[in-house]
């Protein structure tokens, strides 16, 4: 019954208009995004190697304290809440917290520090530095540059040196195709932050306007089989041509890979795909069935839209590389192979979470479509309708 | 006629147009709470015009040919006596003068927080922005009498606007007024107005 179902709703969604402006859309979107970059060695003597990510916890703490006293001593802070600015000038006790903080942090009373201060207190760990400036953060409110992902994201110019390392390690450990995999995940997952919702919507719109609903109410399968084999169907009509995709953007980096004399990771696009893109569609498509199941509505469109946006925006104006509980985890970077191993356990985390979420909101969904379907309790089977009152007969 | 042009009008807003009202109230008050509204300079409150007020466009003009969607209440509508382009544009010009009213009471709002832009050309851009992704939306809507598509054409043009930039979209970029060129926004008003038109022509047998 189950595997019948399933293969019914794929066929209905492989000759869906949807499915082929998804398919479309995410080649134009791959087309005009993915950058030609290619990954090459570095040769030494040259003035400017870019700029890196750094972990070292001085520059991080200096950079970040020459940013507060700043902004400290204009008494407005600069935050970015959902990628718009936001200037927050904060009450007396907020800002009289925030100066008793900074001054501990440089080990100085206010009226002494120089506005040009460029360095914390000798002595001071960067845990305590990453508490107070949590706190400040606090006091400032979401998107200032206080908050840890702002302190991960800290970028000091390049050396040789260091650009060798990170071009062995993209050798090495990513095989060059794991790098070029990881930019893929990012760009392709900003449209599977939204796409998926429209499925969700679509499959919900079309047993209304054809009015099949009541037919289906009344087949033998169970309401968990129902909704497992449409729910199932979609994520597989959304997911399969992301790898198709992904075959093309593998092609691209095992040409450099060759060219650099390294061995590929052929099956690098395909892990990234299953980890990080797989959960973004799971979630995002049990979102928008849950909800337009609930209330039948295209405002679903809508609600999938703020979330994407909320996820696209909040604090985009200084990170592309965070995960944290963020539904559209990025990694805007071409290598950076340190850094992404040291995000990588919270990029699990975030990626389990979600597929969680979306196992969750397939219950309950098939919970809406079982009370819907057992009916009598309101003509129109609307969940809300259904609590009103007793029906009409 | 007036009377009865009126009643259309009152009808499609009691039984089509209140929860996308509601959306975009939603919508206008929320910004105050996590984005500046005070003291913002051109390029800032330009971003909120292009970026975030383009909304309104997709929220409250693709609903336009939502009643449609039931065959029903279409076949009813159909039997009356004005023609469906005359129902058309009345629901139409219902959605624009609400459009307006939107758009001058947050520009006008941005304006008491002493933002630094123009009214003129901050209407220009926000009506050229509005008009272009709904009507773009009406005229998948049209023609592909699939409603969710008519949502995702404009959403994904938007998204292609972060992505792709004046590049690739020419004059037919959204966000324009963030690099202070109003002048292009011509071009995506009468786009949208096109496209509009095209929609009721399309769907009015």
């Amino acid at each position: 019954m189950f595997l019948s179902l399933l293969g019914k709703e794929c066929r209905m969604w492989l000759k869906s208009i949807l499915f082929y402006a998804y398919c479309i859309i995410l080649v134009m979107f791959y087309i005009s995004q993915m950058e030609s970059s290619v990954i090459t060695k570095p040769s030494p003597g040259k003035d400017d190697y870019g700029s890196t990510y750094t972990t070292d916890e001085t520059a991080i703490m200096n950079n970040t304290v020459e940013e507060l006293i700043r902004e400290y001593e204009n008494g407005s802070f600069a935050t970015y809440p959902v990628g718009f600015y936001k200037e927050v000038i904060p009450d007396k006790q907020s800002m009289d917290r925030i100066g008793s903080i900074l001054s501990d942090v440089v080990g100085m009373e206010e009226p002494e520090w120089p506005v040009t201060l460029t360095h914390v207190r000798e002595g001071l760990a960067f845990s305590e530095f990453k508490e107070k400036m949590a706190e400040v953060a606090g006091q400032i409110g979401p998107g200032s540059n206080y908050s840890e992902e702002s302190l991960q994201c800290t970028t000091v110019p390049r050396t040789y040196e260091q650009a060798m390392d990170e071009y062995e390690k993209i050798c090495k450990e990513d095989r060059v195709t794991g790098a070029y995999a990881r930019l893929f995940c990012d760009y392709v997952g900003i449209l599977l932050g939204i796409l998926p919702a429209f499925f969700g919507v679509a499959r919900v719109i079309r047993d209304k306007r054809s009015k099949s609903s009541q037919v289906m109410y009344t087949k033998p399968a169970s309401s968990a089989v129902v909704i497992a084999a449409r729910y199932l169907a979609m994520v597989i009509v959304l997911f399969i041509p992301v790898l198709i995709l992904s075959c093309f953007a593998l092609s691209q980096s095992l040409y450099v890979a060759r060219a650099l004399n390294v061995a590929p990771d052929y099956l690098a696009f395909v892990k990234y795909s299953v980890i990080w893109l797989l959960p973004t569609i799971l979630f995002v498509t049990a979102v928008s069935y849950f909800i337009a199941e609930l209330t039948e509505s295209v405002l679903t469109i809508l609600i999938s839209a703020v979330m994407w946006y909320a996820a696209i925006f909040m604090g985009s104006m200084s990170v592309l590389t965070f995960a944290g509980w963020n539904m559209l985890p990025r990694f805007n970077e071409l290598g950076c192979t340190d850094f992404f191993q040291s995000m990588y356990p919270e990029l699990m985390q975030n990626r389990l979470l979600y597929s969680m979420y979306a196992i969750v909101l397939a219950a309950v969904c098939v919970f809406v479509y079982a009370k819907k379907r057992k009916g009598g309790l309101g003509s129109g089977r609307k969940i809300w309708k259904n609590r009103a009152g007793k029906s009409e007969a | 006629m007036a009377e009865r042009y009126g009643k259309i009008a009152l009808v499609n807003l009691k039984h089509n147009l209140v929860p996308h009202l509601a959306v975009a109230v939603f919508v206008c008050l929320a910004a105050p709470l996590f984005m500046g509204t005070k003291n913002l300079d051109m390029l800032q409150s330009a971003k909120i015009i292009d970026m975030y007020l383009s909304f309104l466009g997709i929220i409250l003009l693709i609903p336009v040919f939502g009643p449609d969607m039931n065959k029903e209440a279409f076949d009813v509508i159909r039997t009356k006596k004005e023609s469906m382009a005359v129902s058309y544009l009345i629901r139409i010009l219902e959605s624009v003068f609400f459009l307006l009213v939107f758009g001058i009471a947050f520009l006008a709002y941005l304006k008491a927080g002493n933002c630094s832009f123009s009214m003129a050309e901050g209407m220009a851009a926000f009506l050229a922005n509005t008009c272009f992704l709904g009507g773009l939306g009406l005229f998948i809507f049209a023609i592909s009498d699939h409603v969710v598509f008519a949502y995702m054409i404009p959403l994904v043009y938007y998204i292609a606007n972060i992505g792709a930039g004046k590049e690739y979209l020419g004059k037919l970029y959204l966000f324009s007024m963030q690099a202070g060129n109003v002048q292009d926004k011509i071009y995506l008003l009468a786009a949208g107005i096109l496209c509009i038109l095209f929609a009721v022509w399309y769907k009015r047998k």
